[in-house]
């Protein structure tokens, strides 16, 4: 794979990504008057842009920092803890769509991060089972608060469950979009700092100290930047699972596992299949939407299933 | 001349017990010596603190004259090595970049000028230049091991450590970790071998250490720790050593 290889792909990414926005403005509507287009529409398009990296790139930071092909942060109850915290903020007096509402989101999905990081070291190394083991735990947990609260608080039941559990685009805002951006940013910086030595890493937790990286540094710094790329989308638009998932396995089809490379095309990636995920959820069944997790979920499941077969084919075999 | 690697009355107790008894040994630069004992004597324990993976309850560890312990995690990775039995690697990095690893801790520094030719020799020198471009997980054992053994030679530390490096090879792959020990130590550089293949390391080590319950039961050159009466009691069982030629062979008597 030369360097030039990786640079073409992500020039076609850019393109096809710009392709799909200008016909996501435009499709579906029956007379795009400019307000409809850019009050309505261009929101839905930027927030299908910012989640969608954010979801893929933290895919990938987990995948690499826990040495995990199978992580993704819907699948181990980050996103799921960052709904509780969003619902739980606007029961007691938060609005939604505001940076109050992501951080606490934040606050939530890094609490959960930690439990199932934590529940899943052993010895000091991750597990692969056991974080998936945890995550299941995680997301009955908090999903089943997130329904008491959203079932009594009067707040907060202005979104359904079946919006946080599936996820959709239909309520986003410019003030949405501003909310998510920060966050979004700040993961992104916190990222790039650790990508060449999330290589090193994919050697396990003992050659990787031994050839010099602080791996619990990079590992604990990897996770932030996964919480922060997270938490804020899914206080937006609701749990999307997957793409953390199917994103980060196929660019490493496609351009090798290097972390540097791997985090920006991700990223693109990531905001290519939301959007056109977005744009599918819109137009299958029009006029009616279907949840945009629901698409990601018929496509990735299939996947997670092959690379679970793989995985356990690679390591052995799990007691 | 300070040893390359010396213990000071250090001692390692984890979850209330005695992982090693406190202890005091030195390694001269360009030595090799080989740690044997049975499972479960402080043997990796021992190497381990060498390695400063882990830390001593007590006493102290000193890396080239220094102590481990006001050395950062790189300027130990640019001291020493080390190479374990686990060779597994989590995505399909190819054999050139798994290797290129080893240059890590020499990232930002004069020497990172020299990566690409010291990465190639290394490659080369493990017979790997067929494969540079496959990824490792599609290796067989064996050549990941060797990928794994040009990336710790990549590292250029005078320190190598060997955790059992050996005891998923087969008699071919043994003799190729056997070579770069004895490279490493005929560059001047010091060795230190974990392994169970007492025979093997007869040939190539210039010292051996008996652990025996968390502490050093014995320790000197082959001839004078390879005797029956030390290593029966090394073992707790009786243990018969022949030498023919220049070959020594320690066994269990015949089974009944």
């Amino acid at each position: 794979m030369t360097d030039r290889r990786w640079l073409a792909v992500a020039v076609l990414l850019v393109l096809a990504l710009a392709g799909a926005a200008a016909v996501a403005l435009r499709l579906g509507i029956a007379d795009p008057t400019p307000d409809i287009v850019w009050g309505i529409r261009a929101p839905r398009v930027a927030m299908a842009l910012v989640v969608g990296a954010g979801l893929a790139v933290a895919g990938a930071l987990m995948q690499g920092s826990l040495a995990n092909p199978l992580a993704d942060p819907a699948l181990v109850g980050i996103s799921s803890g960052a709904a509780l915290g969003a619902v739980a903020a606007v029961a007691v007096g938060a609005t939604y769509n505001t940076l109050l509402t992501a951080g606490a989101a934040s606050l939530a999905a890094g609490a959960a991060t930690a439990v199932v990081v934590g529940v899943s070291m052993r010895e000091r190394r991750p597990e692969v089972v056991t974080l998936l083991l945890a995550g299941v735990a995680v997301t009955a947990f908090t999903a089943a608060l997130l329904a008491v609260i959203a079932s009594v608080s009067a707040s907060a039941s202005g979104r359904t469950l079946t919006f946080w559990s599936s996820g959709s685009f239909a309520l986003s805002t410019w003030p949405g979009v501003l909310s998510v951006v920060p966050f979004a940013v700040l993961g992104i910086a916190l990222a790039a700092t650790v990508a060449t030595s999330l290589d090193v890493m994919s050697l396990g937790d003992r050659a990787a100290m031994a050839s010099g990286v602080n791996v619990p540094v990079v590992r604990y710094r990897a996770l932030a930047a996964v919480v922060l790329l997270v938490a804020a989308g899914v206080a937006a638009v609701g749990v999307i699972a997957f793409v953390g998932l199917l994103v980060p396995h196929a660019v490493r089809a496609l351009s090798g596992p290097r972390h540097g490379r791997l985090l920006v095309l991700s990223g693109l990636g990531g905001a290519l299949l939301v959007l056109a995920a977005d744009t599918a959820a819109r137009l299958v069944a029009n006029p009616l939407e279907i949840p945009v997790g629901a698409i990601t979920a018929i496509v990735g499941a299939p996947v997670f299933f092959l690379l679970i077969r793989r995985t356990r084919a690679r390591q052995g075999g799990w007691a | 001349m300070s040893p390359a690697l010396a213990l000071v009355a250090a001692s390692v107790r984890t979850h209330g017990r005695d992982r090693l008894q406190p202890t005091t040994l030195e390694f001269a630069a360009g030595s090799v010596t080989a740690v044997i004992g049975r499972n479960g004597s402080g043997k990796s324990t021992l190497l381990s603190l060498l390695a400063w993976e882990l830390h001593p309850s007590s006493g102290s560890v000193h890396v080239l004259g220094d102590d481990a312990a006001s050395l950062g995690l790189v300027e130990l990775a640019r001291r020493r090595a080390i190479l374990t039995q686990d060779s597994t690697v989590s995505f399909p990095f190819t054999v050139g970049e798994v290797v290129g690893w080893g240059r890590f801790p020499w990232r930002s520094t004069e020497r990172a000028a020299d990566d690409d030719a010291v990465i190639m020799a290394s490659i080369e020198a493990q017979g790997l230049m067929d494969l540079v471009d496959r990824p490792v997980t599609a290796l067989s054992g064996g050549e990941r091991k060797r990928v794994h053994l040009a990336r710790v030679l990549a590292q250029q530390t005078p320190i190598l450590l060997l955790d059992e490096a050996d005891s998923d090879l087969d008699l071919v792959g043994r003799r190729v970790i056997d070579d770069l020990v004895l490279d490493h130590s005929r560059r001047g550089d010091t060795t230190i071998v974990v392994s169970h293949d007492v025979d093997r390391m007869a040939r190539v080590c210039d010292r051996f250490v008996l652990m025996r319950e968390g502490r050093v039961h014995a320790a000197g050159p082959p001839d004078e720790v390879l005797r029956p009466g030390l290593l029966s009691e090394t073992f707790g069982a009786q243990v018969v050593v022949e030498r023919t030629g220049g070959h020594v062979s320690v066994h269990l008597p015949d089974a009944r």
